[in-house]
């Protein structure tokens, strides 16, 4: 693969056990297949249940039952050494991946602080872990440097307004330097003033760093004001994935068209229609593409066979029949 | 023209403790709906008062100060056969349907008693009458009558819950944030029906959100909430395109848009504020002004009053002058 690649996905296929003994399970990925450059913004788009949560949580390594991988690999590269997220052990995770390589930055984030501690032991206790040493000012410094005061580091996370909960929790994951934030719906919960100015917070951080933020949200139009390149999932399959601007101009997909196509926009009131249907229940999802009940071009072959990874341009790979070359 | 609805200067007071702190959710707001089909939006983020507003329509909250009229009544002060009346014309559908039912009842019996006891069907015709209603949400009795909230999606479900609203054959449906649990290409549907039965038969919504993006493409007029009152308010094409107070203008670029191009401005740098929010509820002046750019003297001291410009309601020192 190439240099600059950070992670590497092959054929990752990941599903929540129900039933052990008469193998019932939730598919929630299903041979997903995407590679991830340094030094770019990668957005996760889907719907609720699509499974994107489930693979940020196997891309950041954080697998308990009744998650399990069944099949796959993901490859993170660390510069120095490659490490493969899903064969380590909990404990090398921790001890060599997590906060220093890859950090999380999970949904409701600002509800993750432990309560009973103040904002400066959460650092603390991260820097005891993962760092060399110890040193108040400069994580005051770096409080500092994304708007907050001094004095929060004193406080008690209810003392804090949610937005600024959110902005600790993001400083948390960011101390460190990672190569890698994965940050999975950081802001559903709140309005969209803030909304903006933590996703501003999130990419400046990314440019100065130079790293890799991975965004998973719902939301199209977080992804079109901050990702360099969108991977759509539907059901557990990545569908489409492309340079986001090239992808909001000519959605491939006929789930991306869908789900572009049903946003309104201010200033534009022409009728929008959404898809019929609704997402199919992953502990049996139908043969074929997964998507063929909602399609509206559906053929017989989508009901039969899954479609195979379609390489249309340079970064631009979709899964659909409608564009198998023949 | 008559109004449908008129609120008068209505204000709600919450209290917490038993001498402690008490703030107006709802800060003397006035608006009216006239007396033919529309949608009007209450938009606002959270803590705006938005919910609050509708519930004091709705009749569960009673406001300490003005009044709601609905169809020159104060519903307030309804007696008797009025009270049954109110209910048949007014309905409401809520932000989470799985909320809204009674996990361990059947839906159907919802729907028959809503059917039978305030639109007064008889028993005989109930289920039919039933099944036509459901068909116009795109579902129908056979689909439903044996199942439990649990059985259904979360779309088919506030599908439901809009079929239940509809069996009074209602003149007023209030929504609160009818979609914001829906998936985006879902949250469609639900508004294009409410679109429909607007034309249909003549329903008027309240449609309440803090999505203005949906807003803009159904209604016909909004009012934007913040902090307990009534901001700006006025034809949807007008206030969601040239916005005229400055928190509307600051809302309004900060929605992020499904078009990339929209991107370099929407990245210029914003300043977050760590103002408590609690704090603005009862600042003395205009609530907006410890995060306003434009934020004079005058703002901090005195409440800002309506200002009429064109058809539309502003409450900002700033158009103080510019009186039409």
């Amino acid at each position: 693969m190439f240099e600059d690649v950070v992670i590497n996905v092959e054929d990752l296929d990941a599903v929540y056990d129900i039933d052990i003994e008469r193998n019932v399970y939730v598919h929630a990925v299903d041979g997903v297949n995407l590679w991830i450059r340094k030094g770019e913004v990668l957005g996760i788009a889907g719907e609720s249940g699509c499974g994107k949560s489930t693979l940020a949580r196997v891309l950041y390594g954080f697998i308990n039952p009744p998650l399990r991988v069944r099949r796959g690999s993901v490859v993170i590269n660390a510069g120095d050494r490659k490490y493969d997220v899903v064969s380590m052990s909990l404990e090398e995770r921790r001890a060599r991946l997590w906060w220093k390589v890859i950090s999380y930055i999970p949904q409701n984030a600002m509800n993750v602080l432990n309560p009973v501690e103040r904002i400066r032991d959460h650092f603390v206790e991260v820097l005891k872990y993962h760092a060399s040493s110890v040193d108040i000012d400069k994580v005051a410094g770096f409080i500092e440097g994304i708007g907050l005061k001094r004095e929060v580091l004193n406080a008690y996370p209810h003392q804090l307004s949610g937005g600024m909960r959110q902005r600790i929790v993001i400083a948390l994951a960011l101390m460190l330097n990672p190569r890698i934030v994965i940050a999975d719906e950081p802001t559903t919960a709140v309005d969209v003033v803030l909304q903006r100015g933590i996703l501003q917070l999130l990419v400046e951080s990314q440019k100065r760093l130079n790293n890799t933020l991975i965004v998973i949200t719902h939301d199209m139009g977080v992804h079109a004001m901050i990702t360099h390149r969108v991977a759509v999932m539907y059901a557990g399959n990545i569908v489409e994935v492309g340079e986001t601007t090239t992808m909001f101009e000519n959605p491939l997909h006929p789930y991306t068209q869908g789900l572009i196509n049903s946003l309104p926009r201010i200033g534009d009131k022409s009728t929008r229609v959404g898809l019929a249907g609704s997402p199919p229940d992953l502990r049996n999802p139908p043969p074929g593409c997964r998507f063929h009940p909602r399609c509206p071009y559906a053929m017989d072959i989508c009901r039969k066979e899954k479609p195979s990874i379609n390489i249309v341009d340079k970064d631009r790979i979709v899964s659909c029949w409608l564009y198998k070359k023949r | 023209m008559g109004n449908l609805l008129e609120l008068k200067n209505v204000t709600k007071i919450f209290r917490y403790g038993l001498f402690g702190f008490s703030f107006k959710a709802v800060d003397n707001a006035s608006l009216s709906l006239e007396d033919k089909p529309l949608i009007f939006t209450i938009a606002g983020e959270s803590g705006s008062g938005k919910t609050t507003l509708a519930r004091i329509i709705l009749g569960f909250h009673t406001p300490e100060y003005g009044e709601v009229l609905y169809k020159g009544k104060n519903i307030h002060k309804l007696h008797g056969a009025e009270v049954k009346w109110f209910r048949r014309e007014v309905q409401a559908v809520f932000q989470d349907p799985y909320a809204s039912f009674n996990p361990l009842k059947k839906v159907y019996n919802y729907l028959r008693e809503t059917a039978i006891n305030i639109a007064g069907i008889d028993k005989e015709s109930v289920d039919s009458y039933i099944d036509e209603v459901l068909k116009a949400v795109g579902l129908s009795l056979d689909k439903v009558v044996n199942k439990y909230p649990h059985e259904f999606s979360g779309g088919e479900l506030q599908r439901v819950a809009i079929a239940r609203a509809l069996l009074t054959k209602p003149r007023l449906i209030i929504a609160d944030e009818p979609v914001s649990m829906l998936d985006a290409s879902l949250r469609i549907n639900i508004v294009n029906m409410f679109k429909d039965f607007k034309e249909k038969y003549s329903i008027s919504f309240i449609y309440i959100t803090h999505d203005l993006s949906t807003a803009y493409y159904i209604s016909d007029s909004i009012a934007i909430m913040y902090r307990g009152s009534i901001i700006e308010y006025g034809p949807v094409d007008k206030v969601l395109t040239e916005p005229l107070h400055p928190y509307t203008q600051t809302l309004v670029e900060s929605i992020p848009t499904p078009n990339p191009k929209a991107r370099i401005k929407w990245l210029e740098t914003i300043k977050l504020s760590g103002i408590i929010e609690e704090k603005e509820f009862i600042a003395r002046g205009c609530k907006y002004a410890s995060r306003c750019p434009y934020a004079s003297k005058k703002c901090f001291e005195e409440p800002p009053q309506d200002i009429t410009i064109g058809n539309r309601i502003v409450k900002c020192w700033l158009y103080s002058n510019q009186k039409t």
